[in-house]
This record gives C-alpha cells, sequence and structure tokens, in this order.
C-alpha cells in the first residue's frame, strides 16, 4: 500500500513540478512585496515612524490635487504599517494611473510612483501568470487540488507523522538530508498547506461560477443608514467634487459601524457616485473592503453602509478568503510568518523533485552495477565472488 | 560500456514538463508588456470613434463576441467627475429605443454589451451616449452605427 501512495505523491508531485515551484515562489515573494516596494522606492519610506489616530483624508487628498491638479484621484489608502507612507492613487489627462506617495502626518506628497511595482508584478504573476483572462486565474488556482492530493498522500506516506516534528534530519547522504528536510518541512507547513490550499480552492470556485455567469460570495446591497447618522451639513456644490470634508465624514462613519476604522477611501468618479470608506471594524479576519459606508459626496448624508458582522456564509468566507491566504491580518509579523513557510513550501516542491531524481538514478545505477561487474569480471569467477 | 544517467525527474514528468514550463517563460515574457500597459488605458484611448460628450472626449470601440457586440470605452477621467454614469443607447430612428445599457466601469476602461442581433445594420440606427451634467442637464453624443467599422 505504501509504494501505491508513494507512487500517487511522486506522479501528483512532480508532474507539474516546475508550475508548482514558480507559482510557489512568486506567492512567497508576494507576501513580502510591499516591503520590497518599500526598500525600492524611497518615496514610500516614513522614517522615523509615526502613528496616526485619525489620519487627516482630506488633507491627504488636498495634497494630491495640489501637486497634481490634472488627474482624476480615485482612492486615497492609509499606510499599512507605520513606516509607510499613504497613497493616492489617480488617473492623468492620458488616461495613466499613478500613484502618489504622501506622509500621513506632515501631508506631504513625497513621491510619485507608476502603477506597475513589485506588488503588482508578484500579484499577477503569481494569481494569474499574467494571463489577462479569468483563465488565468483558474489555471493557477487549479493547482491547489494538486496541493491537497499531494498533502494526502504524503500524510498517508509518512507513518505516524506526529512524531517527525523535532526528528533531526540525517546526514548520511545528499538524498537522505534532503529526504529528511522534505518530511520535516512537511509536517511543521502542515496547516499552512491546509490554509493555502483551502483558500486557493474557494478561488477556484469563484473565478470558475464567474466564468459561468454565476456570483458567488459578491457583497450584499449597502443597507440604509441608521438614522442618527443622517445629516451632515450640506455645502451645495454642484459638481463631482466632494464639498464635505472626508476628515468629517471619516468620524460620522464610526456611527454606522461601532469600532471602524477607515483605511480606504474611493472618490466619487462620475458626479452622482458616492464616497465610499472602506476599513475594519469588530468582524475579524476581512477584507477592508467587507465594511463600508458610502456618502453623498455634496451633502455629506450617509446614503449606505454594510458591516463585515452582518455577512452571510458564502460572503464571509469570500472576505476572509484574502486575509487568510495572503497572511496580512496580523500585520508585518504575520506576513513574515507567511514568507518563512513559504520558503519551506518551495523548498519542498524543489527537493521533492531532487529526491525523485536521487531515487531514479539510484536505483538505475543499482541495475547496471551487476552488468558492468560481469563485464569487467575474467572468465570463470562469478558475480558475487 | 557505462551509460550515464541524465535529468530522471525531467524524463519522469513526461509531456507535462512541456505546459509546466511554457506557462512561467510566458509570465516572464509578458512582464515587459504588462509593464508597459498597467495602469494605462489598454488601447482603449486611441479607439477608432471619438464623440464630444459635453465638452469631454470620449474614445470607444466595438467588437463582436460571441454573438454580442463588446463596448470598449474611455472618458477624459477629469472631465467624468462633472458627468453622471453614462449610458449606451442604440436608436432605430429618432424615438425608437433598440437597446439601452449601461457603461460600467471607471472612466478609463468602460464596458458595456449588447445581443448582436439587436444591431442589424440599418442606416437608421444610431448609437447615443448619454449622461446627465452635474447642474442636471442631460447630455448626449450620437454615433451612425455601425458605420464607424473599418
Amino acid at each position: 500500500m505504501k509504494r501505491v501512495w508513494l507512487d500517487f505523491h511522486r506522479w501528483v508531485g512532480l508532474k507539474l513540478s516546475i508550475l508548482m515551484s514558480f507559482v510557489l515562489i512568486t506567492g512567497t515573494l508576494a507576501t513580502l512585496s510591499h516591503e520590497i516596494d518599500w526598500l525600492l522606492d524611497p518615496g514610500r519610506r516614513v522614517l522615523p515612524t509615526v502613528t496616526v489616530d485619525q489620519y487627516d483624508w482630506q488633507g491627504m487628498v488636498d495634497a494630491a490635487r495640489q501637486a497634481r491638479p490634472d488627474w482624476s484621484l480615485e482612492w486615497i489608502a492609509a499606510p499599512i504599517d507605520p513606516w509607510f507612507a499613504a497613497e493616492a492613487v489617480g488617473l492623468t489627462a492620458a488616461g495613466e494611473r499613478r500613484r502618489l506617495l504622501i506622509h500621513p502626518a506632515t501631508l506631504a506628497v513625497q513621491g510619485e510612483a507608476g502603477w506597475f511595482n513589485a506588488q503588482r508584478l508578484l500579484r499577477e504573476a503569481h494569481r494569474r501568470l499574467m494571463i489577462l483572462h479569468p483563465a488565468g486565474i483558474a489555471l493557477v488556482s487549479a493547482l491547489s487540488i494538486l496541493l491537497i492530493l499531494s498533502f494526502v498522500s504524503g500524510l498517508f506516506l509518512y507513518k505516524k507523522f506526529w512524531r517527525g516534528f523535532f526528528r533531526k534530519p540525517r546526514t548520511r547522504d545528499s538524498r537522505t538530508l534532503w529526504g529528511d528536510l522534505h518530511r520535516l518541512g512537511g509536517v511543521w507547513s502542515l496547516w499552512f498547506i491546509v490554509v493555502i490550499a483551502l483558500t486557493s480552492v474557494w478561488y477556484l470556485v469563484e473565478v470558475v461560477s464567474a466564468m459561468a455567469g454565476a456570483r458567488i460570495g459578491g457583497l450584499p446591497d449597502p443597507s440604509p443608514p441608521p438614522a442618527v447618522a443622517r445629516g451632515v451639513d450640506a455645502t451645495g456644490q454642484a459638481t463631482g467634487e466632494t464639498a464635505v470634508s472626508l476628515t468629517a465624514l471619516s468620524l460620522t462613519a464610526r456611527e454606522a459601524i461601532p469600532g471602524y476604522r477607515v483605511q480606504m477611501v474611493h472618490l466619487p468618479r462620475f458626479a452622482g457616485d458616492p464616497v465610499i470608506f472602506h476599513g475594519q471594524a469588530s468582524a475579524i479576519l476581512v477584507r477592508r473592503r467587507a465594511n463600508q459606508v458610502h456618502f453623498d459626496p455634496r451633502t455629506g448624508a450617509m446614503l449606505a453602509f454594510i458591516d463585515a458582522q452582518t455577512l452571510g456564509t458564502p460572503q464571509r468566507i469570500a472576505e476572509m478568503a484574502d486575509p487568510l491566504h495572503f497572511g496580512t491580518f496580523g500585520g508585518i509579523w504575520t506576513k513574515l510568518l507567511y514568507f518563512v513557510f513559504g520558503v519551506v513550501l518551495s523548498a519542498m516542491s524543489l527537493s521533492g523533485i531532487y529526491i525523485f531524481s536521487a531515487r531514479i538514478r539510484k536505483a538505475q545505477q543499482g541495475r547496471q552495477a551487476p552488468v558492468r561487474a560481469a563485464a569487467v569480471a575474467p572468465q570463470g569467477v562469478s558475480e558475487g565472488a | 560500456m557505462d551509460t550515464p544517467i541524465k535529468r530522471p525527474a525531467w524524463r519522469g514528468m513526461g509531456f507535462w514538463k512541456w505546459p509546466a514550463i511554457l506557462l512561467p517563460v510566458f509570465c516572464i515574457g509578458m512582464i515587459v508588456p504588462y509593464a508597459m500597459l498597467a495602469g494605462g488605458t489598454n488601447g482603449i484611448g486611441e479607439a477608432p470613434v471619438r464623440v464630444d460628450l459635453a465638452g469631454c472626449a470620449v474614445a470607444f470601440s466595438l467588437d463582436e463576441k460571441d454573438a454580442r457586440t463588446v463596448m470598449s470605452a474611455r472618458i477624459d477621467p477629469a472631465c467624468a467627475r462633472d458627468l453622471s454614469a453614462p449610458l449606451v443607447r442604440i436608436r432605430d430612428g429618432a424615438d425608437d429605443v433598440v437597446w439601452e445599457g449601461a457603461l460600467k466601469g471607471n472612466p478609463n476602461a468602460m464596458r458595456a454589451s449588447f445581443p448582436t442581433q439587436k444591431t442589424t445594420p440599418s442606416d437608421r440606427l444610431r448609437l447615443e451616449i448619454a449622461a446627465t451634467h452635474a447642474d442636471g442637464a442631460p447630455v448626449a453624443a450620437t454615433w451612425p452605427f455601425p458605420q464607424h467599422t473599418p
């Protein structure tokens, strides 16, 4: 029976191992892609670090508009960590999407960058292999099935695997060492494989259903706001610009969702569009878009909101998938943890190829050895002599 | 004769090694084109038809896809803030609306699609892009349809 599981594990792990390794390596780097951009672009750095309790959203919009008056701002995102700049994204008159990097405390525009960066590169490479069609996402997320099959067959293959957490790798030869490291990495990565594989299966379900015209896990229509939160004074500006201070609106948004912390502001793209705040509140493990508050930009009236606590099961799963898959739910520390286990998983994929090669090579050498011995042996001397 | 044993893993992958290696190669090869396109209008800005909608430049193209006609449009993003999200109408003559739908997406890359059978070529057909200005006035731009096609 062990032989069957070994063959199965080998078959599943080997056939697409080059593609699997590529996806695992790009995914591992993607966990720290914002940090890579932080290293590459001085404009993204806020040093010394600053912790801002209440972001001046209006101040950031004003700073961006002053720096680039010809842009149409699309959104502003709060710094992802205290050592990052805030980001204002807008479209130039020529239609190019670009970023302005703003110090969250001084509101100084400290840099400008194009849309393409390490984060976009790694995200698109890992998520869809740069295939600009949903089939690319389906292709990559379908590898989750191989990951699950490798996981299950690996467990059957490694008897009493729970005893392997602290087993010291043997250094007898290279193949034994890599085999023991492969198993050691496997047992320590069990939780990580489960998280990555299951969230990837969800992405597969999402994209396949979307390609088939169905919508699974989409956010519900926003609810009308609570009565107490209505009625910020109108200023009556008759354009698509926000006429009421975004900073004041962000404070009002807290009335709709208890404990709301705004992390992103989507500005109106057309006249009549709402200003939409995204952020985090009491619901754990959700994307920031799962908590939304919509305002009329001209009057400041709250139009609607979504509280992640009220989401149904498929919606909640959809909103949980990204934080769990990206490792962003605990800030830099969980991202580093995911990076380390991503390295382990990538190494397991590569070491599996090596172990297979070494095993086959040894077996073939074993078969050839008697033939060689017979060829060089003098007449009358038997092979075993 | 001692035959060297080479690349057993490579051989063990069989046919699958080719898609497994070609996909990452494709991905790496796409980095430069993607970097050039990223954040841009994906060619919509250079679309063959240009109309003026209340002073805002609108560029669009129409493509046949699976028995549907897909309209890709772009509107000057700064100018778009003074207009409501545009609607697309196909009119037969002055009044009869054959089809109406929203142009969805951001001003840089808007999309609408309608069944191709609705648009049997006719001299009477007009394509209309309509919106409401922030001051409340309706605005529209029309184009003979489908005479824009090369």
